[in-house]
């Protein structure tokens, strides 16, 4: 390829990406300047990218039908529940997810089979197998990837969450009247799991259940203590404001020690950014200016010495994130 | 078995390795002489065979046969140690938290621990549960701090499975659990002075290895 080519389409990425920061910025600062002065209100709106999806689940429940009739496939579709929102019941199901599966599959295969027909593949078993289990494991890894996301946010504010039922329960409030509150005024991930427990309570079971099922979806050790003290409390008839204080209490110190953690080695986030950034920047730079300099890379024995530099990365991360994680010892 | 053992090894040495290993806990089917007899055997096999290795033979067996002594131990006792210390501890601050909510309540302090370690389950409250079983609750506290590789925790059951009434036990809770994050916050404050060291050696050693494999490496290729 010509270099002088090389250099034109890396100067146009690189100025696309910037254009579409700065447009990227610039309305959400106009979302936030509108959002005070609208008298629409904006919580009955749904954004397009949520019309779309709506209308993506519904085709996918048309194309469910018969599977959910096999108990095989209904128990692979249980694990999925975790990842339906409240908000969501009315037009996702577990079976969905299994559904996506299977139409991830057969793209795949179909497209092994055009590739095979235009000769860009050999016939191979070992396309096939790939594509097949490419299209069963690789969903799979996406959601649990965006599940854990919810989950980090979530243990970020069960700290607050606590604090807000406590002070409700201790102020005379009933367990739900609580919850409903917690659930009003704290914005986030962990709105809909206290609704999810507000709807187990008023199916008639227990707190302390209704947080184990709590645990089993997110499988976060302080909901464990939570839970754990519930049981106790509920075998002594112990009073919720007094269980919830005693774990109120337990949180109070950990947290404190995490947030001293956090606020010490935030510069430590950002000067590891810097250090991932320079090599990139510096590639981009000789590249721009000499742009055969590594050509060599990508031929050979090249190949490899990208690998390298892949594990070099990955390592790094994986050290400096263990290093960073405010984990009380 | 045993005999050989005394006989090789001297009496501190087989000491210090039966309080590691009894800090293991009871649930731990690894013994001294199984440890030190097989560490033993192992020594001697790889001894053998680094021996019939020419010219170097001699040298790398010696180095095989140090190197060998030192990581049997860390890797079956002291990395396991070191989990047991922060899952006891943990499990501890857990179950002695959930204590307090209803301490005062119970005719004897055997009714509370009995009652609690069979609703709270976990590795702290098993290992309770065992003792509990054959003796009385101040044998049990007392067998149970020698088993807690936690030197505070241990000090503190011992006070423990001394006292005589609900009142007593709950003001050494409080101060076992004042003095355990008081020892969270230091270690804390130590990972925290540490950082700036290990966060500055392992961006060079990224940086060097990076920056040579991709800047360097392609003009020499």
């Amino acid at each position: 390829m010509n270099p002088f080519v090389i250099q034109i389409i890396l100067f146009i990425c690189i100025l696309l990406f910037i254009i579409y920061l700065l447009k990227l910025i610039n309305s959400l600062k106009r979302d936030i300047h509108i959002s005070k002065f609208s008298l629409d209100s904006t919580l009955q709106k749904k954004s397009l990218v949520t019309s779309i999806d709506i209308k993506l689940w519904n085709l996918i429940d048309k194309l469910n039908n018969g599977l959910s009739n096999y108990n095989l496939i209904n128990k692979l579709s249980s694990k999925y529940s975790k990842y339906i929102l409240k908000s969501e019941y009315d037009y996702k199901k577990e079976i969905n997810y299994f559904s996506i599966k299977l139409l991830i599959i057969i793209g795949l295969l179909i497209l092994n089979i055009i590739a095979i027909c235009f000769n860009l593949f050999p016939v191979n078993l070992i396309t096939i197998i790939l594509s097949i289990l490419i299209g069963y494991f690789g969903p799979d890894l996406f959601w649990q990837y965006l599940f854990q996301k919810r989950v980090n946010k979530i243990s970020k504010d069960l700290h607050l969450s606590i604090r807000t039922i406590s002070s409700s329960l201790n102020n005379n409030s009933s367990i739900k009247e609580a919850l409903k509150y917690a659930s009003s005024i704290i914005k986030g991930d962990i709105n809909d799991e206290l609704e999810k427990i507000y709807d187990d309570l008023e199916y008639g079971i227990s707190l302390a259940n209704a947080y184990k099922r709590f645990y089993k979806r997110c499988k976060l050790k302080d909901i464990k203590y939570i839970y754990k003290a519930l049981e106790y409390g509920e075998v002594l008839n112990l009073s919720y404001d007094v269980i919830f204080n005693n774990i109120y209490n337990y949180f109070k110190n950990k947290y404190e020690l995490e947030e001293k953690f956090t606020k010490e080695t935030d510069v430590y986030n950002y000067l590891f950014l810097i250090v991932l950034l320079i090599p990139l920047l510096l590639y981009i730079f000789i590249a721009f200016f000499k742009p055969m300099y590594f050509n060599k890379l990508y031929t050979g024995y090249g190949i490899f010495v990208l690998l390298g530099i892949i594990l070099a990365y990955t390592i790094f991360i994986y050290i400096v994130k263990i290093l960073l994680e405010a984990k009380n010892e | 078995m045993n005999n050989i053992i005394a006989f090789i090894y001297p009496k501190t040495y087989i000491n210090k390795i039966d309080s590691k290993i009894k800090s293991l806990g009871s649930f731990n089917k690894l013994t001294t002489s199984s440890f030190i007899l097989s560490r033993l055997i192992l020594e001697c096999l790889i001894f053998l065979i680094f021996i019939l290795i020419p010219i170097y033979g001699l040298l790398l067996s010696i180095l095989f046969v140090i190197l060998f002594h030192f990581l049997y131990e860390d890797i079956l006792i002291t990395s396991k140690l070191i989990t047991r210390n922060k899952d006891m501890t943990k499990d501890a601050i857990m179950y002695f938290n959930i204590l307090l909510l209803n301490i005062n309540n119970y005719k004897s302090i055997e009714d509370l621990l009995l009652i609690s370690s069979n609703i709270i389950n976990n590795r702290f409250t098993k290992q309770l549960k065992v003792l509990l079983k054959g003796n009385n609750y101040q044998e049990a506290l007392l067998e149970l701090s020698s088993s807690i590789p936690n030197g505070i925790l241990a000090d503190y059951l011992k006070d423990m499975s001394i006292c005589k009434s609900n009142q007593e036990l709950e003001i050494i809770i409080h101060n076992l659990l004042n003095d355990l994050n008081e020892n969270n916050l230091e270690s804390l404050n130590k990972k925290i002075g540490l950082l700036p060291l290990k966060f500055t050696i392992l961006v060079i050693i990224f940086l060097v290895i990076v920056l040579g494999l991709l800047i360097v490496l392609p003009k020499y290729m």
